[in-house]
């Protein structure tokens, strides 16, 4: 009976993607609505990508017309994108930001990761660890209500405070250089402790005997942080950065246009690719600018996932994605 | 682990600061929550000519009185974020399991060639504007639908996740009940899908926070304002 079985594999193995997929009919359709989704929203995507280089035209946005009867005009839009000073503004804005929240959120998360693992008070940390979630999940809607009711200019908590000492009062939602401050605080507010859980899942998994072996060669507890968990945690710390580097040419919109919204006066800080390109089509609505710079952001996206995933083949060959 | 525990005291001043940093973090954390809550049930008025505030000077509930008042956005807005994070995590789950057992199944030649059909969009995506594009050639707009089916109810990154875990089951478990007449059928509804629950779970969480906390569908393919959720 076995030994049939392979065979009849044996055989199959020699057999064409049909008749792999008669003899596992079920395998292959349960899959189908899954490929049905991804080939419907990506596959189909792609030809779409040619109306960057036409004038988009609203009454003729069929499927076979744009592949068709596009009225081309080849680079006009990507010229006129990298001409208007929005081009470098925006691709800053986004790479800045990014930097900056991977590298104060990486920090911040194994900081906390290496403190809570530091304390023994058992009900005291799965405390603090639990309220430390409680920001990540709530949508970042709310959270621009948070922040209003804290920096309002009328209003708002701080400005209450300031006042206190006898400050004057400052006008939070029109000092474009102040936003991304704001804007990372509350990105480690809202992500910090779960990133925290990550590395301390990592430190948890780390010979408890390495540090009793330090302990009694002299070491304190400082340099045991120093010495032993930081370099074992480190893999963790790399791969979870490159793969953060991997996007970073795409923002966070969801995060950016709650807070922000079309709150021109920020602009100049904040606006990101993400956020530009939804004006261009929800707004201006010209779909072949807009295509045109995402476009752009997808190319580069692309080279920076392929490029952070070979260094991290590089350096960690077991923590590479793929 | 009891040695170092020994070593290092409960009470010192290294530990007190360590529990005074993370506390204030955590405080920090919760903070804002306390004071949504507490202008949620101050008086508007009261707000007007105090600012937000910690402590309610004026008591008022009138904020949840307008919000369970018949016919009100809020409600409405409920239902719907209800719905749709019901029904959304429910097919997306069906349909991230059932693809992830043909992936992990390995009497399946193709399943490398399906993975990288997968993988592909995962690294390469066309960006927002196509997908707007066709979402509205689909006809998914301003319906309930175009809260439903674009973005979420699939995700690559998940059906990975199933995938790993799927495969790691061994798979004496597939060979066994084909000896025992089991068919493919059998196997993935009640071998594999009862085993994989812990992962399944997981990952019916990301897509049921996922449904509840999104507003990018709503505001890229909703314009009536009777069908945004909460």
């Amino acid at each position: 009976m076995r030994k049939s079985a392979t065979q009849a594999q044996n055989e199959r193995r020699k057999d064409g993607i049909l008749a792999d997929i008669a003899h596992n009919k079920f395998s292959y359709l349960i899959a189908l609505p899954a490929m049905i989704y991804v080939f419907i929203f990506s596959y189909c995507s792609y030809p779409y990508i040619l109306i960057a280089f036409q004038k988009f035209n609203y009454r003729n946005n069929g499927f076979w017309s744009i592949l068709f009867n596009g009225n081309w005009v080849g680079f006009d839009n990507f010229k006129f994108f990298f001409t208007s000073q929005n081009a470098f503004r925006i691709t800053y804005n986004t790479l800045y930001l990014n930097l900056l929240f991977i590298i104060t959120g990486t920090l911040m998360a194994v900081l906390l990761a290496i403190l809570l693992n530091e304390l023994r008070c058992r009900w005291y940390v799965k405390t603090t660890q639990a309220v430390m979630l409680l920001p990540n999940y709530i949508s970042w809607v709310v959270v621009s209500y948070i922040l209003m009711s804290i920096f309002s200019s009328q209003y708002g908590i701080l400005n209450q405070v300031l006042e206190a000492f006898g400050q004057d009062p400052v006008n939070w939602y029109t000092e474009a250089d102040l936003w991304p401050a704001i804007l990372v605080v509350m990105r480690i507010w809202k992500g910090a402790g779960m990133s925290a859980i990550i590395f301390l899942a990592s430190i948890t998994g780390i010979d408890g005997s390495l540090y009793e072996a330090a302990s009694i060669d002299g070491a304190s507890r400082f340099q045991q942080v120093y010495k032993i968990t930081l370099p074992l945690i480190m893999p963790t710390i790399i791969i979870m950065t490159l793969l953060s580097i991997g996007k970073i040419m795409y923002g966070d919109f969801g995060m950016i246009y709650a807070l922000v919204g079309d709150n021109g006066v920020l602009y100049k800080t904040t606006d990101i690719i993400d956020t530009y390109i939804f004006r261009a089509l929800r707004q201006v609505g010209d779909p072949s600018q807009a295509m045109a710079i995402g476009l752009f952001q997808s190319v580069i996206g692309f080279v920076m996932v392929f490029g952070s995933n070979w260094l991290t083949k590089k350096i960690y060959p077991e923590g590479a994605l793929y | 682990m009891s040695k170092r525990q020994a070593r290092i005291r409960k009470y010192s001043w290294g530990n007190f600061f360590i529990a005074l940093f993370t506390g204030l973090f955590a405080l920090m954390c919760l903070l804002p929550m306390v004071l949504t809550v507490m202008v949620s049930i101050t008086d508007e008025t009261a707000i007007m000519r105090y600012g937000y505030s910690f402590f309610p000077k004026k008591f008022s509930l009138y904020a949840y009185e307008l919000m369970f008042q018949g016919g009100s956005s809020v409600i409405r807005g409920y239902l719907i974020s209800i719905f749709v994070t019901v029904v959304g995590t429910l097919g997306a789950l069906v349909i991230t399991g059932l693809a992830a057992y043909t992936l992990a199944n390995k009497n399946v030649k193709y399943r490398g060639a399906l993975g990288m059909f997968f993988f592909i969009p995962m690294v390469f995506s066309a960006g927002i504007v196509p997908w707007y594009l066709i979402c509205t050639t689909l006809g998914l707009r301003d319906n309930i639908w175009a809260l439903l089916i674009p973005n979420l109810l699939f995700n690559t990154f998940n059906l990975f996740l199933v995938r790993n875990y799927m495969s790691g089951l061994p798979d004496a478990l597939r060979e066994s009940a084909t000896i025992d007449g089991a068919n493919d059928a059998v196997i993935a509804l009640r071998i594999y899908f009862p085993l994989s629950m812990p992962v399944l779970a997981t990952v019916g969480l990301f897509y049921a926070l996922g449904y509840w906390n999104d507003w990018w569908n709503a505001i890229m393919l909703v314009d009536s304002k009777n069908l945004y959720p909460v």
